[in-house]
C-alpha cells in the first residue's frame, strides 16, 4: 500500500476515537414531591410557617409553584400542644403562611406537625436559644475618607470587636448583621480568622465560633456606609447578633454554600451542596434563634 | 603418651581411617570421662590468613589445646581468613565450617567435624536467554520434600538432603529444570531456565506442596505479566492496572478512570512501587493508561487480603512493580507503534556479561492530530486556537555484577503528560477593537530514580540497600489578555495570569535482609528512614487591570511546603510449623513526625496457612494498616490536579483491619479456583466538606488550611470473593465475580448518616479468555459486568421564602449522598495477535476492537437546560464508544 493509504487509515482512526469520546443521553430521576416546611422564629416575632411543596427537578416555575391553604399545622411547647396555626394569605408576596401570636420563649423546646392531603405528615423540634448576654460591642476605628468624584459623600470604614462573655468551650452559631441610616450594611465583613460565611440569600454574616480554648472568642467587623456631612447628623449605627440553634446555622450556611456552589459549578451541578434539613417527611428548616442588637457610636 | 597427646596427634595426621578411630577414641573418652561442653565456650583469640581449612582446624587445635578429628576428603581446598577477639570456641567453629557445609560434635576432649547429611544452598535463578533473574521460580528439594520461592532479585536459599542433592527448578513460562546440587557450588550458583515457547506444557505439580505458605492468591502469587498477553488491549497499550481491574475485589471508574479501587478503599490507598520506590500517581490520560510499559515490566504482584509485613504506609492494597534489569547475554532492540503510541527498548550487556543496561522509552503521537482537528473546528466557529494532548517517558536502568555476591543496580524513570489550548478570539474593524486570548497548559507526571547493592552475606543471609528518589509534580498555568476598545472614549485591557502547582518529594534509605535459619523459618527485615516534602499547592493569581489610569496587581494566594519525617522498620516470619501448616507473622512500624507530633504506628500481620488436603487449603490473615497519607480530592476519582498532604496534629493517620479468610482448590492440573471472604474497616478517612475544595475562598480560611475543609470519617466494606482460573493449555483465561457492600459516615456529610460508598458496585463480573489457534495465532475476549457506580442527584426544586417574606430563588433538594445508583457498567472486547519469527528476530501485530458492541457506559452526569422545553435535565456522557486499534511490535 502507499504511504498515503497508511495516513488514510490513521486519521480515521484517530477521528474514530475523538468522536467516541463523548455521547450524550438523558437520565431519569424519581418524580415524587414532599413538602417544604421554612420557618426561622424568636421569641421577639411572632411564628410564622411557610408550607410548599417540591416540583419534579428541571421543572420548577415559580408563578406554578404550589403553597398549600388547607394544610394543618400544630404547635407544641415543651410537649404540649399549644394549638393550631392560622393561615395568613401575604397579598404583597402572593405566598401564605401559618401564623401563631405566640411568642416563643428562650430554653423552651417548640415542635410543629405539618399535614397536607395526599402526603405523610411532617414534623420537626427546635429548641430556642438563650438570650445573648453580656455581650460587648466596641469600636475599636472608624476613618472618614472623602470621595473626590462625590464631593458631598464621606465613606466611614470602622472595625468594631464583638466579644461574648458567655462563650463556652462548646462553641456557638451566630448570624450578624449591621445597619446605618436604615439600610443594611451590604459592605460588612469578618476581618479575624473565625469560620463564618457570607450569605446571599439573607442580610448578613454567618460565623461559627470554634470549640479551641486558643482560639478567639470575639468578631472583629468592618463595615463601610456613606455619611454625608451636609444633609445628615452623625446617627450611631448598628450591628445585630443573633444567637441561632445548630440547625439554624447549618440551614442558612448550607444554602449559602449551594447558592455559591450552583453559581460557580452550574445549576443542579452532582457535585454541590447537600442542603441541612431537619424536616421528617419533608424539606426545610425549622430552627430559631434569639437576637439583640447594639446601636455603636462614632 | 598419654590419652590427650595421642589424640592431638592423630588430629594432625590427615588420613580418614585415622579420623574415624579418633571419631571412635571421641565416644570411650566421653563414656568414661564425661567431660563438659562447656569447654567450647571458652573464649580465644584466633587469626588465620590464606590458609586451607586442615590448616586453620590444627591451628585452632594447637591454641585451644583441644583435639580436633576430621577426614581430609570432606574439608574443601579453597583458602580461608578469619580473624576473631575473644570470641567462644563455638562461634569460632561454627564460623569456620558453615561454609564448607561441616558440622561438628563434642565429645569428651575431642572435637570432630563430619560432613552434613544435610547442606545450605543458595544462589539466582535467571532467564537462560536474556540472564534475567526470575522472581518468584519455585526451588523444590524432592529428598525432603521442601521448597522455596527467588525473592525479587531471583536470590533463593534452601537446605538440600546430602545423599539427594536433586533440586527442581520450575517457572511459569519456563521449561523446569532438575540439578543435582552440589555444597562446593555455592560460590556461584546460578541457575539458568530456558524460556518454553509452548506455554501450555508446563506443568508445575510441585506448587501444591507449599502454596499453603506461601503469601497469595493464585493470580496475585503468580507472574501477572503472562496474564496480560491474554487481555485484549486498550489503544494497543497492554496495561497492568487495567489487568489489576479485572481481579476480583477491584473496582474502577468507567473505562478504567480514576486507578483502583480495592475492596472499598479509596483510589489513593494503593501502595504502588517501582521497583520498590513509591509512585504517588500511576498513570497517564486520567488513568486511562498506567506509567508502566508491558515491554519492561518483569513481574508484577499484587495483595489485597494477606500483607506481608515488608509493606506499610497504605492500606487497600499493595502493587509491587519489578522491570528488567535488561539481557546481559546479547544486545536486543524492541519498536513497537500503537494507535496511540511508539515506543521503543534497548537492552545489551555490558563489561562483559558482568553487567546490563536496559533504556525504554514510549510518547503518544497523537498530538499533531489532535492540533489539526481542534484547530479547524475551531476555525469553522470563528475562532482561532488549537488544544492536544500527549504523554511520555523513558526509563534507564543499569547494573553490574561486582562479585558473585555483590551487585549495584541504578535506575531513573521520568513520564510526563500535558495539555494545551489556546483560544483567540480578534475582532478588529477600523478603531474597534475586541481581543480575548486564552491560553492554559498543565503538565504533571513523575520523577523516580533509585540506587541499591545486593550483598549476599552468607548462604542464609541476603540483603539490599537502597537510596530512593520519588517525585509527582503538576502544574497548570493560565493566561489571558482582553482588550476592548470602541473606538471613542472606552477602552479597557486586563491581564490574568494563574499558576498553579503542587508536588510531593520523597527521599529514602533503606535496607532490607532475608535470613533463612533453617527450612522452617524465613525471615524477612528492613530499616527505612524517608523524608517527603508536601507543597499542597501554590496558587498565585496576579491581575493586571488597566482602565483608564488604573492598574491593579494583586497576589490572591500562597503556600508553603510541609516536611515529614518517617523512621519505619519491619520484621516477619514464614514459619512452616508443620509440612501442611505454616504462618506468615510480622510487624510494620512506623515512626511518623509532622508538625512537631510524632506518631507511633503499628501495624501487626497474621496470616495462617492450612492446606487441609492435597487440592483444598485455607488462609486466614488478620492485618491493620496505617496510611499517614491522605488525597484531597473533590472528584473522588485520583486525577492528578487531587492534591497529596500528610496526616496532622488534627488529621490522623489513616486506619484499616482487614479480616481475609480465602480457600483455595486445586480443582485440576489445569483448573484452579480460589474464593475470599473479607471483612474491612477504615478509620480517620477524610472528605471535603459540601461546597469546599482547595480553591474555595469563600470564606478568610487560607485555601492552605485545608484542615477546616474536611470531614473526618470511616468506612466499612464486606465481600465474597470468587475466581476460577484456567492457566495450561491452548485455552486459558479466569472468571470472577465479586459481591460486596461497602459505606461511608462523615459527621459533616449526610446528616452524619451512612451512606454507600460512590463505587459501592454490588456485583462486579469478569470473563477473559484466550486461545492458542495455532504456532502464530493467539485470539483473545473480555467481558465486563459491574453494577452501577453512585452519585448524588437532586430529584425536586423548591423555593426559598426570606425571612422578611420575599420569594427567593429555587434551590434544589440533593438526595441523600451517594442515593442515586448509575445504570450498569459492561462491555465486550476482542482482540487477535499475530506472531512471526524471522531471521533476523521477531514481530507481532495486534488488531482488536474495544466496546464491540457499542455499549454507551455513564462516564459522568451533568446537568443541562433545554432551550426550547425550558426545563433542566439530567444528561451524561459517555466516553469511548467502540474503538478498533492495533499495534505492531519488531524485536531485533
Amino acid at each position: 500500500m502507499k504511504k498515503g493509504v497508511y495516513i488514510y487509515i490513521w486519521a480515521i482512526l484517530l477521528s474514530w476515537t475523538t468522536m467516541s469520546c463523548e455521547h450524550d443521553f438523558d437520565i431519569d430521576v424519581p418524580r415524587a414531591t414532599k413538602n417544604v416546611v421554612l420557618s426561622n422564629f424568636s421569641p421577639d416575632n411572632a411564628l410564622k410557617v411557610y408550607v410548599s411543596s417540591t416540583v419534579p427537578v428541571g421543572e420548577v416555575d415559580t408563578e406554578l409553584l404550589k403553597y398549600p391553604t388547607d394544610a394543618k399545622v400544630a404547635l407544641t411547647e415543651d410537649g404540649v400542644l399549644i394549638g393550631n396555626l392560622t393561615l395568613v394569605e401575604d397579598i404583597i408576596n402572593e405566598r401564605p403562611y401559618y401564623r401563631s401570636d405566640l411568642k416563643v420563649q428562650a430554653g423552651l423546646l417548640y415542635e410543629i406537625e405539618v399535614s397536607v392531603n395526599g402526603k405523610p405528615i411532617s414534623t420537626a423540634r427546635n429548641l430556642v436559644p438563650k438570650d445573648l448576654a453580656d455581650v460587648n460591642v466596641q469600636l475599636i476605628s472608624l476613618v472618614e475618607k472623602a470621595d473626590p468624584n462625590y464631593p458631598e459623600m464621606v465613606t466611614v470604614t470602622a472595625r468594631v470587636r464583638v466579644e461574648i462573655e458567655d462563650y463556652s468551650t462548646k462553641g456557638f452559631y451566630y448570624h450578624v448583621n449591621g445597619s446605618a441610616y436604615g439600610e443594611w450594611l451590604t459592605d460588612l465583613k469578618v476581618v479575624n480568622n473565625v469560620d463564618h460565611l457570607r450569605i446571599l440569600h439573607e442580610d448578613g454574616i454567618l460565623v461559627r465560633l470554634p470549640d479551641e480554648d486558643s482560639s478567639p472568642k470575639f468578631i472583629n467587623l468592618e463595615l463601610k456606609f456613606p455619611y454625608y456631612p451636609n444633609s445628615e447628623t452623625r446617627e450611631p449605627f448598628q450591628i445585630e447578633i443573633r444567637n441561632c440553634s445548630e440547625d439554624y446555622y447549618l440551614f442558612h450556611r448550607s444554602v449559602g454554600e449551594q447558592e455559591v456552589s450552583n453559581f460557580r459549578d452550574g445549576f443542579l451541578s452532582t457535585q454541590s451542596v447537600q442542603i441541612h434539613n431537619n424536616i421528617n417527611n419533608g424539606v426545610g428548616n425549622f430552627s430559631s434563634f434569639n437576637s439583640r442588637e447594639f446601636d455603636v457610636n462614632w | 603418651m598419654s590419652l590427650t597427646t595421642l589424640i592431638k596427634r592423630l588430629a594432625i595426621v590427615k588420613q580418614k581411617t585415622i579420623a574415624f578411630l579418633g571419631c571412635f577414641l571421641i565416644v570411650l573418652c566421653f563414656s568414661i570421662s564425661g567431660i563438659s561442653q562447656n569447654k567450647l565456650s571458652q573464649k580465644v583469640d584466633f587469626h588465620i590468613t590464606d590458609s586451607p581449612l586442615a590448616d586453620c582446624l590444627w591451628q585452632l587445635a594447637e591454641i585451644t589445646k583441644i583435639p580436633v578429628a576430621y577426614s581430609d576428603n570432606d574439608l574443601p581446598d579453597s583458602l580461608l581468613s578469619f580473624s576473631f577477639d575473644n570470641k567462644s570456641i563455638k562461634h569460632i567453629l561454627i564460623e569456620m565450617l558453615s561454609e564448607a557445609n561441616l558440622e561438628y560434635n563434642f565429645s569428651g576432649n575431642q572435637i570432630v567435624i563430619f560432613k552434613s547429611q544435610s547442606f545450605q544452598i543458595s544462589g539466582y535463578v535467571e532467564d537462560a536467554s536474556s540472564g534475567e533473574r526470575l522472581i518468584g521460580a519455585s526451588v523444590f528439594s524432592t529428598a525432603v520434600n521442601e521448597g522455596t520461592v527467588t525473592n525479587v532479585y531471583g536470590f533463593f536459599t534452601i537446605k538440600v538432603d546430602a545423599n539427594t542433592p536433586t533440586l527442581k527448578f520450575s517457572y511459569i513460562g519456563y521449561e523446569s529444570k532438575s540439578i543435582e546440587a552440589s555444597s562446593k557450588s555455592n560460590q556461584k550458583f546460578i541457575v539458568p531456565l530456558e524460556p518454553n515457547l509452548t506455554i501450555q506444557e508446563v506443568v508445575v505439580t510441585e506448587r501444591s506442596d507449599y502454596d499453603s505458605n506461601t503469601y497469595d492468591s493464585f493470580l496475585s502469587d503468580q507472574n501477572l505479566a503472562k496474564d496480560i498477553t491474554k487481555m485484549p488491549a486498550l489503544g494497543g497499550e497492554l496495561d497492568y492496572m487495567r489487568l489489576l481491574q479485572q481481579l476480583p475485589g477491584v473496582q474502577s471508574g468507567t473505562d478504567g478512570l480514576g486507578g483502583l479501587y480495592v475492596r472499598g478503599g479509596n483510589a489513593d490507598q494503593n501502595l504502588v512501587l517501582l521497583d520498590g520506590v513509591p509512585i504517588y500517581n500511576p498513570y497517564h490520560a486520567l488513568g486511562l493508561v498506567s506509567i508502566f510499559d508491558e515491554q519492561v515490566i518483569k513481574k508484577v504482584t499484587y495483595h489485597r487480603g494477606q500483607f506481608p509485613s515488608r509493606y506499610g504506609g497504605m492500606i487497600s492494597s499493595v502493587v509491587d512493580v519489578r522491570t528488567k534489569e535488561g539481557n546481559n547475554k546479547n544486545f536486543k532492540l524492541n519498536a513497537g507503534v500503537g494507535l496511540i503510541a511508539s515506543k521503543i527498548k534497548a537492552e545489551g550487556p555490558i563489561a562483559g556479561g558482568k553487567g546490563s543496561f536496559l533504556i525504554s522509552g514510549r510518547r503518544t503521537h497523537i498530538d499533531p492530530f489532535l492540533r489539526k482537528f481542534s484547530r479547524d473546528k475551531r476555525a469553522e466557529e470563528n475562532q482561532e486556537g488549537y488544544y492536544d494532548y500527549s504523554f511520555g517517558e523513558v526509563m534507564a536502568k543499569v547494573n553490574y555484577g561486582i562479585s558473585p555476591k555483590t551487585k549495584f543496580f541504578l535506575s531513573f524513570y521520568k513520564g510526563s503528560d500535558s495539555y494545551e489550548n489556546e483560544l483567540k478570539i480578534n475582532e478588529i474593524e477600523g478603531d474597534f477593537i475586541l481581543k480575548d486570548e486564552e491560553y492554559q497548559d498543565l503538565n504533571w507526571g513523575n520523577n523516580i530514580g533509585s540506587m541499591r547493592l545486593n550483598y549476599q552475606i552468607t548462604n542464609k543471609l541476603f540483603c539490599n540497600f537502597t537510596t530512593t528518589f520519588s517525585k509527582f509534580f503538576f502544574q497548570s498555568n493560565e493566561n489571558r489578555y482582553f482588550e476592548f476598545d470602541d473606538g471613542f472614549d472606552l477602552n479597557q485591557q486586563s491581564r490574568y495570569k494563574e499558576t498553579y502547582f503542587s508536588n510531593i518529594t520523597n527521599v529514602a534509605f533503606k535496607t532490607d535482609f532475608d535470613y533463612v535459619p533453617n527450612s522452617s523459618h524465613y525471615f524477612r527485615g528492613g530499616l527505612e528512614y524517608s523524608r517527603s516534602t508536601f507543597q499542597p499547592g501554590v496558587l498565585t493569581t496576579q491581575d493586571s487591570l488597566f482602565f483608564g489610569f488604573e492598574q491593579l496587581t494583586e497576589e490572591l494566594l500562597t503556600g508553603k511546603g510541609e516536611i515529614v519525617s518517617e523512621v519505619n522498620l519491619y520484621l516477619e516470619d514464614e514459619w512452616l510449623i508443620h509440612k501442611n501448616f505454616g504462618i506468615n507473622a510480622g510487624i510494620y512500624s512506623s515512626l511518623f513526625k509532622v508538625e512537631g507530633k510524632n506518631y507511633l504506628l503499628l501495624d501487626p500481620r497474621l496470616s495462617i496457612n492450612w492446606q487441609a488436603i492435597r487440592p483444598i487449603s485455607f488462609h486466614l490473615s488478620l492485618n491493620r494498616l496505617n496510611q499517614p497519607l491522605h488525597l484531597l480530592t473533590r472528584t473522588g476519582s485520583g486525577f492528578p490536579n487531587d492534591l497529596w498532604v500528610p496526616a496532622t496534629s488534627k488529621v490522623k493517620p489513616q486506619q484499616a483491619w482487614i479480616y481475609d479468610l480465602e480457600t483455595r482448590f486445586r480443582l485440576s492440573k489445569q483448573w484452579n479456583a480460589e474464593a475470599h471472604i473479607y471483612y474491612k474497616k477504615m478509620n480517620n478517612l477524610i472528605n471535603y466538606i459540601d461546597g469546599a475544595d482547595f480553591s474555595t475562598s469563600s470564606n478568610t480560611l487560607s485555601a492552605f488550611n485545608w484542615e477546616e475543609k474536611v470531614t473526618v470519617g470511616q468506612g466499612e466494606s464486606k465481600g465474597v470473593e470468587l475466581l476460577i482460573k484456567k492457566d495450561k493449555g491452548r485455552f486459558q483465561g479466569w472468571m470472577s465475580y465479586t459481591l460486596s457492600e461497602t459505606t461511608r459516615q462523615f459527621d459533616q456529610l449526610n446528616g452524619g448518616e451512612v451512606f454507600p460508598f460512590r463505587f459501592d458496585l454490588r456485583h462486579v463480573f469478569s470473563i477473559i479468555g484466550s486461545m492458542d489457534v495455532n504456532e502464530h495465532w493467539t485470539l483473545s475476549s473480555s467481558w465486563n459486568y459491574r453494577s452501577g457506580s453512585n452519585i448524588s442527584l437532586a430529584y425536586s426544586d423548591w423555593q426559598y421564602i426570606r425571612q422578611d417574606g420575599t420569594p427567593d430563588i429555587i434551590f434544589f433538594d440533593l438526595e441523600d449522598r451517594n442515593s442515586f445508583k448509575l445504570p450498569a457498567y459492561h462491555r465486550l472486547d476482542i482482540a487477535a495477535k499475530y506472531n512471526k519469527s524471522t531471521k533476523w528476530g521477531k514481530w507481532s501485530l495486534d488488531i482488536g476492537v474495544y466496546n464491540v458492541y457499542n455499549q454507551t457506559n455513564i462516564f459522568y452526569v451533568r446537568p443541562e437546560y433545554d432551550p426550547i422545553t425550558e426545563v433542566q435535565k439530567y444528561k451524561s456522557t459517555s466516553l469511548i464508544s467502540i474503538l478498533p486499534y492495533f499495534s505492531f511490535i519488531i524485536e531485533i
